[in-house]
């Protein structure tokens, strides 16, 4: 079920109407039942596989406690006794994780797995395995996986005790309005929103209602607009500015989309009054790549940090590596070598969570390399920086457009089928160009598209500079509230793609 | 309880702002129908509801054989009473039942005449047809009924879109001329009075024979006796005379369907006026009555009917005569638009072929 | 305090560590900082920083660093 649809806005308002009837301290159970039917009705029998993650984190959850448990308990000598547990758990943790990443191999990496063995095959001439024709997607497995493995490593790191309550733990991974594109949550964050007993909060619904009208006029006036410009160019073979246009316009149309889409989804929640994370912080206003990814989807920079990049930098033999470098190399490269390694898998996993192919393994490493460029020349361009005595607005403002035209390169990458695809798009900006106006949308659409960025931009810069706090809302004042509201509304009406020839309820990070 | 006031106060203010800019972008974005490849529905709906309430003697009901077949001006200025063809190109018989119904609620008249010729169509129309008139009508209680009549079939979005267009048209935001802002909210009579007046000449070349019996049988769709019932005894509570025809049409006449209107017809004790017989006596020239080959009349034609069938009803029925009341002048106005009218057509058509 | 200020320095340079009271927050330490920050504290004062510590609460200043580091002798 497409979160922009007539039949979610009906489930909402039920679930709203019946929320808001039951006794406080049970309202969570209306979300659990209406994420199950949200659920069923988008995937239907393919719900076994998100209960099947649901189970076996219940299980291995009440087992790391018990240990845990256990290992309090004992006296500081008991030294044998509380290696057995720490083993034990490790083992039940390992077990948890692999059997979570196996569902999500057998289901969306099935062909990209089998595709990878038939090399090996290929090389020893075994026949080789066959591919799915159709693969099995159950809605939001990239999401819910991540947030299946951070319950049980929480656990197992003893931020918190399992939940006793296997209804708890489900609705934390169902939960529908996070379960399509995110923002990857934690356990104990949505915990306290859940299960806290929920009164009615005028103030919170409003600003669900805001998030909700801006997320629905980003995504059906200005991300759909663009997308059918993109859509039309991208892997024609068009070439100069035409080509030049249409990668711009991407990282437009998927920016407006994704935040948009966030935006209902963050709204929708508000209206439960269940805060969600946020998934975005003007992330345009980076200076740097590795500043872009806290800022642009938020919660999944956020869970690879805690689950990729520290377990691998704290462990024993990377903090190895890192004494090392810093003895032996000089301030210089011991940084790039410190982390190059736990980088490396950072990369790899932010890549390849966003598909099944080589290409976003691609992906990944095209920020790995600008990251380790930037660790490379920063110790020397800073030195540089501070001799020429260069003002310091002026670098922020330089470093700015840098990482834009990264991140548009980047977006042109992920936008493309494959590798080749790319630098083929790469190569083609220096052919000769075809216009800008017969691809499927014309002046007049371009100026809507303009005035669409402009409006992005200020939202983003007034939250940069802590002007304005959606979070709180448009505005306390009703009629400016219900004058935003009029000219948002009308706007999505009048000049949102939807209706005879477009079809704005596909996404781009929903097929995750 | 203040942020709750607050919230019901913003969306009742949002809710009358928004209906208030979305029905003015409805009016402007709606496609104007106003030429003869559009079939000038625009003006034969609008114009029908600003004919002056109670002025007409005569209402012509049907589909495109009607705006092409019956000129209600011949047969003002030859028998004075007013008439107006309140049609629909590719009409469907519960369209045609929701604007008699409509009809209605502006006019009294005397007899109101049903073409027979949508009778076999049981198939949905076109949407453009049935937008046509659907978005042309006021929003009230008939309109309802008739949007949401499971006859008429459609998806709930393209239902609710009748009564907010825009919800369709949006996206003619890249196409608007001049034209969709000045007939926004056109609200003139039409001159042509329900007429679509084309001087275009394409022979009928078919055997003139095409109303002998051929042994074949039809029987009338029940949805069409269904509305053919509702429509009879609703004139007959409203003291209206309620009569069947059909105007000439080689192409859509046979002795089988005159039967089986007749039949019908007479089972209602109703005058069924099936002219395709009367050609003779109408005096029709199939070389240069009808504008496409004998599907549809053109000015031509349909004068020769309307005469004919307008002599018809003042012999038969008690009809007024308007020509000298100083409260029907405006159709002597209209009387000479439509001749301005019709030798702009006559001579543009020449032109044409020379 | 005193070597909790040496080590930060040896991490990185040029930052005012006595008054400073939003390291984490206001971006002066990165995340690769933090990493050298706590091999060097682990080293030093023999303790074993985890993961569940790595909140940003505990490396804002030297006094929550210095907290933590009492907290895991």
């Amino acid at each position: 079920m497409s979160i922009i649809s007539l039949k979610f806005l009906l489930l909402v308002i039920c679930l709203l109407f019946i929320y808001y009837i039951i006794p406080q301290k049970y309202r969570w159970i209306i979300l659990l039942l209406g994420s199950i039917v949200f659920y069923y009705l988008s995937s239907s029998k393919l719900i076994i596989f998100i209960c099947l993650s649901i189970i076996s984190i219940f299980i291995i959850g009440l087992k790391l406690t018990k240990y845990n448990e256990q290992i309090k308990a004992l006296d500081k000598e008991q030294k044998d006794l509380k290696n057995k547990y720490q083993k034990k758990k490790k083992r039940i943790l390992l077990f948890g994780i692999v059997l979570n990443i196996l569902f999500i191999i057998f289901t969306k990496y099935y062909n990209f797995t089998i595709s990878n063995i038939n090399i090996i095959t290929g090389i020893f001439n075994i026949k080789p395995l066959e591919q799915t024709k159709t693969l099995i997607l159950p809605l939001g497995i990239s999401y819910y996986t991540l947030e299946a493995i951070s319950y049980i490593v929480d656990i197992y790191r003893g931020k918190y005790s399992a939940s006793k309550n296997p209804f708890k733990v489900a609705l934390f991974l169902l939960y529908f309005p996070k379960i399509t594109e995110g923002p990857i949550s934690r356990f104990d964050e949505l915990s306290k929103e859940f299960f806290t007993p929920k009164k009615i909060d005028f103030n919170s619904i409003t600003i669900g209602l805001d998030l909700i009208v801006l997320g629905l006029f980003k995504k059906m006036v200005i991300a759909d607009r663009a997308g059918i410009y993109v859509n039309n160019v991208f892997g024609e073979g068009l070439g100069g500015s035409t080509v030049i246009v249409a990668i711009i316009l991407y990282t437009l149309q998927i920016y407006a989309e994704f935040s948009g889409c966030i935006d209902i989804v963050r709204g929708v929640s508000y209206l439960f009054n269940i805060k969600l994370p946020l998934n975005f912080k003007s992330p345009f206003f980076a200076k740097d790549v590795q500043e872009f990814w806290r800022r642009w989807h938020i919660s999944l920079g956020a869970w690879i940090k805690e689950y990729v990049f520290y377990p691998i930098s704290l462990s024993k033999m990377n903090m190895k590596v890192v004494m090392f470098a810093k003895k032996h190399f000089n301030n210089y490269f011991y940084k790039f070598i410190s982390a190059a390694f736990p980088l490396l898998f950072v990369w790899l996993v932010n890549g390849i969570w966003h598909g099944a192919s080589y290409k976003y393994i691609f992906y990944g490493m095209y920020y790995y390399i600008f990251m380790m460029i930037g660790l490379l020349i920063e110790p020397l361009s800073s030195k540089i920086r501070t001799k020429l005595k260069i003002n310091v607005h002026i670098i922020n403002v330089i470093h700015i457009i840098r990482t834009i035209i990264i991140v548009i390169f980047g977006m042109a990458l992920f936008r493309s089928t494959s590798i080749a695809e790319f630098f083929n798009l790469i190569g083609s900006i220096f052919t000769k160009g075809s216009g800008i106006y017969e691809y499927g949308i014309i002046k007049i659409d371009f100026i809507i598209l303009i005035i669409g960025t402009i409006i992005l931009l200020l939202i983003d810069t007034l939250s940069e500079f802590n002007k304005i706090n959606i979070e709180e809302g448009f505005t306390k004042k009703v009629i400016i509230r219900s004058l935003i509201y009029t000219i948002l509304i009308c706007s999505i009406v009048i000049l949102g793609i939807y209706g005879e020839g477009y079809d704005a309820s596909s996404f781009i990070y929903g097929a995750f | 309880m203040k942020d709750f006031i607050k919230l019901i106060s913003t969306l009742c203010i949002t809710f009358v702002l928004s209906i208030i800019i979305l029905f003015i972008s409805s009016k402007i974005f709606m496609p104007k129908w106003i030429d003869h490849r559009m079939n000038m529905m625009t003006f034969i709906m609008k114009g029908f509801y600003a004919e002056p309430k109670d002025s007409l003697d005569v209402i012509f009901m049907g589909n495109s054989d009607t705006y092409r077949g019956i000129d209600p001006l011949v047969m003002y200025h030859e028998y004075g009473f007013t008439s107006y063809n309140f049609v629909a190109a590719g009409q469907r018989i519960w369209t045609g039942y929701s604007m008699f119904e409509e009809s209605l609620k502006y006019q009294k008249p005397k007899i109101i005449l049903f073409n027979a010729d949508e009778l076999f169509f049981t198939k949905q129309t076109s949407y453009g047809n049935s937008s046509k008139v659907y978005d042309n009508m006021p929003l009230s209680i008939n309109k309802i009924n008739s949007v949401f009549d499971p006859n008429y079939k459609r998806s709930r979005i393209v239902k609710l879109a009748h009564f907010l267009p825009i919800f369709r048209y949006h996206s003619r935001y890249n196409e608007l001329t001049k034209d969709d802002l000045k007939y926004a909210f056109y609200n003139e009579r039409y001159a042509l009075k329900g007429m679509d007046m084309v001087a275009y000449q394409e022979p009928y070349t078919g055997p003139k024979d095409y109303m002998k019996d051929t042994g074949e049988k039809m029987t009338l769709p029940d949805v069409s006796i269904y509305y053919l019932d509702k429509m009879i005894e609703r004139c007959k509570q409203e003291n209206i005379e309620f009569l069947l025809y059909h105007t000439p049409s080689p192409d859509s006449s046979s002795y089988a369907r005159y039967i089986a209107v007749k039949e019908y017809a007479d089972s209602k004790g109703i005058i069924y006026l099936e002219l395709n017989n009367d050609n003779k006596k109408i005096g029709m020239d199939w070389n240069k009555d009808t504008s496409d080959g004998g599907d549809h009349l053109n000015l031509y034609g349909s004068e020769k009917v309307s005469k004919y069938l307008g002599k018809y009803l003042v012999d038969n029925y008690k009809l007024p005569d308007h020509r000298n009341e100083e409260k029907y002048n405006y159709w002597n106005d209209d009387y000479n638009t439509y001749l301005n009218e019709r030798e702009k057509e006559i001579n543009s058509e020449k032109n044409k072929s020379n | 305090m005193k070597e909790i200020i040496e080590v930060l320095n040896e991490v990185k340079e040029g930052i005012d560590y006595a008054n400073e009271k939003h390291l984490v927050s206001d971006g002066l330490i990165t995340s690769f900082d933090l990493v050298m920050l706590i091999s060097l504290l682990n080293e030093k004062f023999d303790i074993e920083i985890t993961v569940v510590d790595v909140i940003p609460e505990n490396f804002e200043s030297v006094e929550t660093i210095e907290a933590l580091v009492n907290k895991l002798k």
